[in-house]
């Protein structure tokens, strides 16, 4: 499983700023004050739209969710809690999960990895939009929202093939800049960390540059009115109107490192540097049957979990950053 | 009013002077010579055309563009070369000027926040400008939970917490719809005129420059075709385009020796003096014989907009009746329309000497 890394509606590419905000759309009406969760007028247009025959074209959709998504996921929750009772019976119980404490060192790795990745991603890719917003040319912005896009999710053992012809023990730019004098090794973590850079900043531009390119002239220009000079407008402004994106972005690049597993497979195999994802696949291949299989169900209950909040969080901040920017 | 209005009559009422400004940007020539002088107090609407400079003026005033050439003087001080957050000048944008992280209160303290003025100050100046432009109740919500009326009282607000010598004012309504628009004007209007603060207000809506201004800049193509009084803007336009741009107008040829009363209906042409007519100077005589034919009433309340044509060039005559006026003039009325007192403007004929103006 993987959180996934495509253009949240939040930041669409192309898509004016805050423009596809849930709710937005009618002036006026604040999008925070939409219906609760649980009411019927949350779901009105969603009831009357399934009771269209359009419904139909769904199918295709919805059988793909259930077979991929829906019995995976199921199957997965259902060995997850299920445990042996004293008589030889299956009953729901969480031992599965206390079994992970033996994977403490997986779970130390992958946050190590995924706080320092996202990190460095978060802070290069946000100077990095920053930047691009400067130039303030409509055709750049929609060119990098495109390649963004394409390079954040771009990943998998193809990616790291590339990074070891390039920064391997017998790489290219490792002999060229030495890096071999510096004590570096691309399969440590700080590898894996260099290696994610190259989908996470791309991530992190995707999500904030609209955040910067939704900066209005008129804030700028009234702080200037106002007296204040262009820290003063940053300090006061464009920083906090900007914090909730940078910080969803944060959150959204940690999600996708943490559960990044092709490269990583292919970077570093499954031996000295267990990550959570590849402590699964061992798992699961290791042949030690049901007990080994519900271990890495249980693993993977706890990344759902973590994916869940983090997009949960990330969908907060990103919406409230919309609303200031409509 | 309280203490800190008193300081805001203090430090308001600066008088601006625009010295020959002219503005390129490229090769587009957007202001050609820009001559005026906005007295101390004093609120002069800019209206003209999209396009037609009167925006870039503006912003030359507020510093946001330079001059190409030409200097402005606010107090008599030549401040083309101060920077625009230096300037102490007020400023209302269009619209969403407003810094969505902050409050209502937040907004209007900006200035002062910038200026360093102490909490309890800054707190107490925000309060009375809230009071002013009635806003007390919103002080705590955010911009996006207002609407575009309140915005703008709170961008008006924010602006004048600095106690600015100038107000410039661009297209400050265009976004909201007609009542709130006409009460907002007012209600900009009498905060001016109380604070006594020199103030450009820059429009496309001709009604809203005349209501609300001293004086009227009308703007074309960057140079100002007319700055008067609204009455006489309206009443003694000095250029075709400004009759045509300010209220509307019925455009006859007549001879150059035509003197008023029956009106020939005709185009302008060659030959001919141009009559610039208001609806006003015109009246429509039932009349068999008559060349026009009644097409339609416009009931607007006060006045009946009667508009009859002449079936045989289709030029089209307004006038504005009173009610009982036009249960005269029903749709298919024949018609003479008359001048009865002077006309706006009567341009003369090519190549003949200045046409007078007046008639009757």
């Amino acid at each position: 499983m993987s959180v996934p890394v495509t253009p949240t509606p939040g930041s669409a590419p192309g898509a004016p700023p805050g423009a596809a905000a849930p709710g937005g759309g009618a002036p006026g009406v604040s999008p925070g004050a939409r219906p609760r969760l649980v009411s019927r007028a949350r779901w009105e247009g969603v009831t009357t739209a399934l009771r269209s025959p359009a419904v139909i074209a769904l199918a295709p959709l919805t059988l793909i969710i259930a077979v991929f998504f829906l019995v995976p996921i199921f199957g997965m929750f259902t060995i997850a809690f299920a445990v042996q009772t004293d008589d030889g019976g299956t009953g729901i119980g969480l031992d599965n999960f206390l079994d992970l404490s033996s994977h403490s060192r997986a779970m130390r790795n992958s946050v190590l990895v995924s706080v320092v990745g996202s990190l460095i991603a978060a802070i290069a890719g946000a100077i990095t939009a920053f930047c691009i917003a400067q130039i303030k040319s409509e055709r750049l912005d929609s060119v990098v929202a495109v390649f963004s896009s394409v390079l954040a999710n771009d990943g998998g053992a193809p990616l790291a093939f590339s990074f070891i012809v390039t920064l391997g023990n017998t790489g290219i730019i490792f002999g060229l800049l030495g890096l071999e004098a510096i004590g570096f090794t691309l399969y440590s973590w700080q590898g894996l960390v260099a290696m994610y850079q190259y989908f996470l900043i791309p991530t992190m531009i995707m999500v904030t540059l609209p955040t910067f390119v939704g900066l209005r002239k008129e804030w700028i220009e009234a702080n200037i009115s106002l007296g204040g000079s262009r820290l003063t407008f940053w300090w006061r402004v464009g920083i906090p109107i900007a914090t909730p994106a940078l910080l969803g972005g944060w959150i959204l690049l940690f999600g996708s490192a943490f559960a990044t597993y092709a490269s990583a497979a292919v970077l570093i195999g499954s031996g000295g540097f267990p990550l959570i994802p590849l402590s699964i696949d061992s798992l699961l291949g290791s042949g030690l049957g049901a007990g080994g299989q519900s271990t890495a169900m249980a693993l993977g209950v706890t990344m759902v979990v973590i994916a869940v909040v983090v997009l949960f969080f990330f969908n907060r901040l990103q919406r409230r950053s919309a609303r200031w920017l409509q | 009013m309280t203490e800190a209005t008193t300081t805001v009559r203090e430090t308001a009422g600066n008088d601006v002077v625009f010295d020959g400004i002219t503005k390129s940007f490229g090769s587009t020539q957007v202001l050609q010579s820009i001559d005026l002088h906005i007295s101390s107090g004093e609120l002069v609407t800019v209206l003209g055309p999209s396009g037609c400079g009167k925006t870039t003026a503006l912003r030359i005033l507020a510093g946001f563009e330079k001059p190409t050439s030409g200097r402005v003087l606010v107090n008599g001080q030549d401040i083309t070369s101060v920077p625009a957050n230096r300037r102490g000048i007020g400023m209302v944008f269009q619209a969403y000027s407003l810094f969505p992280n902050l409050s209502v209160q937040e907004n209007v303290e900006y200035g002062l926040r910038v200026r360093r003025v102490n909490r309890d100050k800054r707190a107490a100046r925000a309060q009375e400008l809230l009071e002013m432009c009635g806003l007390t109740e919103f002080a705590s919500r955010y911009p996006h939970q207002l609407s575009g009326g309140q915005q703008q009282r709170v961008a008006l607000a924010r602006a004048l917490a600095i106690q600015p010598g100038v107000l410039l004012l661009d297209e400050p309504l265009s976004a909201l719809d007609a009542i709130v628009r006409s009460q907002i004007r007012e209600e900009i209007r009498r905060l001016q005129q109380q604070l006594g603060i020199t103030t450009m207000f820059v429009t496309h809506d001709q009604e809203e420059a005349l209501s609300i201004a001293d004086r009227v800049a009308v703007l074309k193509d960057g140079v100002i075709e007319q700055l008067d009084e609204p009455r006489t803007i309206y009443q003694k336009p000095s250029t075709e385009f400004v009759a045509r741009f300010v209220g509307s107008v019925t455009e006859v040829g007549v001879d150059p020796q035509y003197r008023g009363g029956a009106l020939p209906v005709q185009h302008p042409d060659a030959g001919l003096d141009t009559l610039f007519v208001r609806p006003e100077d015109i009246t429509l005589v039932p009349d068999e014989d008559g060349p026009c034919t009644v097409i339609s009433q416009i009931y607007t309340g006060e006045r009946t907009v009667v508009r009859a044509t002449n079936p045989v060039n289709d030029l089209d005559v307004t006038s504005s009746v009173s009610a009982s006026e036009a249960s005269d003039l029903t749709p298919g009325t024949r018609v003479t329309p008359q001048v009865m007192s002077t006309p706006a403007l009567r341009v003369a004929a090519h190549g003949q000497s200045p046409a007078e103006r007046v008639i009757v």
